[in-house]
């Protein structure tokens, strides 16, 4: 069977044809609920979330422009604001008064090149990230937004984006590293009982 | 290790999608779908007023050159036939000294309530000797209360010296407008030479010669009651059939109004005169229920109301006469004008198939059959004396039904659950019927109606 193109889904969708919606759905549900996750949508709002994400998707097709970004793209946009409009609503402090996580950074951690994590696992640590670093984190490191853009998205000073967003990478980079040793010791340890 | 380093990392690790837990499936969604977006486009609404103007341009250019050649209706013993073939006699050179006279004033009688109109004509078709004498004393008879206007017009010529000399036939200068009551009136050729008058003068050539029946030549002036450009306009109010729907409007069932205007062929008949085809123009209001079916096929209920209102005449040649004296061809002709209305009521079943043109365009192709009941009628006809009456519901005859098989096209363009519709039709009425019927004398009408109807579809 050939798949259908986003274009495709998209005209048909608007001629209300719930095949095509159906379709739409499972051809990106994967990457909305990943992008849920990633950004600390907890297990429990996760279906909510996507389902008014979708909601949104479906009602807003129209206004899609082909010529202006990649569908995924455009998903990935309207994921965000509406994570972030969610995340709003819960009113989340992003004041930067404390700076203990800062000092915890050990200088002489590096990440061995050949060294992988799981995805699962590296998204289970950074959902333990405090939520006023993850979205931060999330948007400047991944997603790749400006801290200007930042700023405007979580509409705070773009000098807190960028505390934030440090401090997220501090905050993951001592978890990477108590997750590295762990798996060193359990690797040591499985050595030498073998 | 450098942030850059750490972000990559991240990066790298955060690319594959998770696999989704089965509880976020579609079927465990509960998704409420948009209904089918539409954009706004100016477009097809200029279109679909283009080909609206188009249609009604369209129905009135044909309206307009159809009027143009009813407007004057031609018996079947015409008498501008009479006249060219009487025209064509050679008078002897003494025929032409005989002085005419003009017979004008006969015409100018009045019978008050009248509106049937007699027009007596007269033309060469007597070139003997005869002792003519005007006819208006037999034309003051009254019919009370009857709407016909009764008008008798003289069409006179004197003989042209040339034409006398030369001996070419007699001919009318101006052949007389049947339908046109002012344009009837006396014209008058003049012999330049005095020399070629007889002696033995003429005062009032044609009153003795005409045979003018009393009934037919009851005298009116040319009432109010209509213009000229309007004489012999049937206006007959056909039901418009209102178009049944587009594609979203009757998706089960939908509600269809409309109202349209029409023009008519109402072919007149009655067996003492002439049959008249007249045209006519009317209005008409549908209201229709229509559902659709398998396979875009259509059921269409409904009923309709349509008033026709005719001005329309009978005519009858009353012969050709030639005032010698005053060298004028005198063709008497006379006219029964009618000013009819009839209200009907009809109901209209048919079915029919839609064709989707766009999502919002559809065309529709709908055959009815609709029995229509004249529910009442008003106006003259001519009974078996030939004289005119009035109708009403104790003269027009028992058959009040009509039977019309009608086809429509419709163009709809689609709002949300609701069309716009423009349509034309045809409808024929399958049968004659009466509206007096006597022994001698039987006035029917059988209405051919073409239409333009503008609607508004509802779904239910």
């Amino acid at each position: 069977m050939v798949e259908s193109s986003d274009q495709q889904l998209i005209q048909e969708c608007l001629k209300g044809a719930q095949r095509s919606f159906k379709a739409l759905y499972e051809k990106y549900q994967a990457y909305v609920y990943t992008i849920c996750v990633r950004y600390g949508v907890s297990t429990i709002d996760i279906k909510d979330h996507m389902q008014v994400i979708f909601m949104e998707i479906f009602n807003s097709l129209d206004r899609y422009d082909a010529t202006k970004a990649a569908f995924k793209t455009w998903i990935t946009r309207i994921t965000i604001n509406q994570i972030l409009h969610q995340k709003r609503k819960r009113n989340i402090d992003y004041s930067t008064g404390g700076s203990d996580e800062i000092n915890l950074i050990d200088s002489g951690f590096t990440i061995p090149v050949d060294w992988d994590i799981d995805q699962q696992e590296l998204y289970a640590l950074l959902n333990k990230m405090p939520a006023k670093y993850i979205t931060a984190f999330n948007l400047s490191i991944i997603d790749g937004y400006t801290h200007s853009e930042i700023a405007e998205q979580l509409r705070i000073p773009e000098s807190t984006s960028r505390v934030l967003v440090h401090r997220g990478r501090i905050w993951a980079m001592k978890q990477l590293r108590t997750h590295f040793k762990e798996m060193v010791s359990l690797f040591d340890n499985n050595s030498k009982t073998i | 290790m450098e942030p850059s380093q750490f972000d990559d990392f991240i990066k790298s690790n955060t690319q594959d999608e998770l696999p989704v837990p089965t509880e976020l499936s579609w079927e465990n969604m509960n998704f409420t779908l948009p209904p089918a977006k539409r954009k706004r486009r100016i477009l097809p609404w200029m279109l679909f007023f283009l080909i609206g103007a188009v249609g009604m341009g369209s129905g009135l250019w044909y309206v307009y050159q159809h009027d143009n050649t009813q407007s004057q209706p031609v018996p079947e013993n015409d008498p501008i036939g009479i006249q060219s073939q009487n025209s064509k006699i050679s008078p002897p050179k003494e025929d032409a000294s005989v002085d005419m006279t003009h017979p004008q004033d006969a015409g100018e009688n009045t019978i008050t309530g009248n509106n049937a109109e007699n027009q007596k004509t007269f033309k060469p078709e007597r070139l003997a000797k005869a002792d003519m004498a005007h006819p208006q004393d037999a034309g003051e008879n009254t019919i009370p209360g009857n709407n016909a206007i009764s008008q008798k017009t003289f069409k006179t010529e004197r003989l042209a010296k040339t034409d006398v000399e030369e001996g070419k036939p007699l001919s009318l200068s101006q052949a007389p407008k049947s339908n046109d009551i002012e344009s009837a009136k006396a014209e008058t050729l003049s012999l330049t030479d005095p020399s070629l008058l007889d002696s033995t003068q003429e005062t009032s050539p044609v009153r003795r010669d005409l045979p003018a029946p009393c009934a037919f030549l009851n005298v009116l002036p040319v009432g109010p009651v209509r213009s000229t450009s309007s004489e012999n306009r049937l206006t007959v109010s056909s039901h418009a059939h209102a178009d049944p729907d587009t594609k979203h409007a009757a998706k089960s069932m939908a509600l269809l109004v409309s109202i349209g205007t029409n023009k008519a062929q109402m072919n007149h008949s009655s067996a003492s005169l002439n049959d008249a085809e007249t045209p006519a123009w009317g209005n008409s209001y549908q209201i229709l229920l229509e559902k659709e079916l398998k396979n875009n096929w259509l059921f269409s209920i409904g009923l309709g109301y349509r008033r026709l209102h005719s001005t329309f005449y009978f005519e009858k040649d009353l012969g050709t006469y030639v005032n010698f004296s005053q060298r004028q061809v005198i063709r008497q002709t006379r006219r029964v004008f009618h000013n009819n209305y009839v209200d009907m009521a009809s109901l209209n079943v048919g079915v029919g198939k839609q064709f989707i043109i766009s999502p919002r365009w559809q065309s529709q192709f709908l055959m009815y059959l609709s029995p229509s009941y004249r529910f009442r009628y008003t106006g003259r006809a001519i009974d078996d004396s030939e004289s005119i009456i009035a109708l009403g519901p104790n003269t027009v005859a028992q058959n009040k039904w009509l039977l019309n098989a009608d086809a429509a096209l419709r163009f709809s363009y689609s709002l949300n659950k609701t069309d716009l519709i423009v349509g034309v039709y045809l409808s024929q009425s399958l049968a004659k019927s009466d509206l007096f019927s006597g022994s001698n004398n039987t006035t029917t009408v059988q209405p051919r109606v073409f239409g333009l109807n503008l609607g508004i579809k509802r779904a239910l």
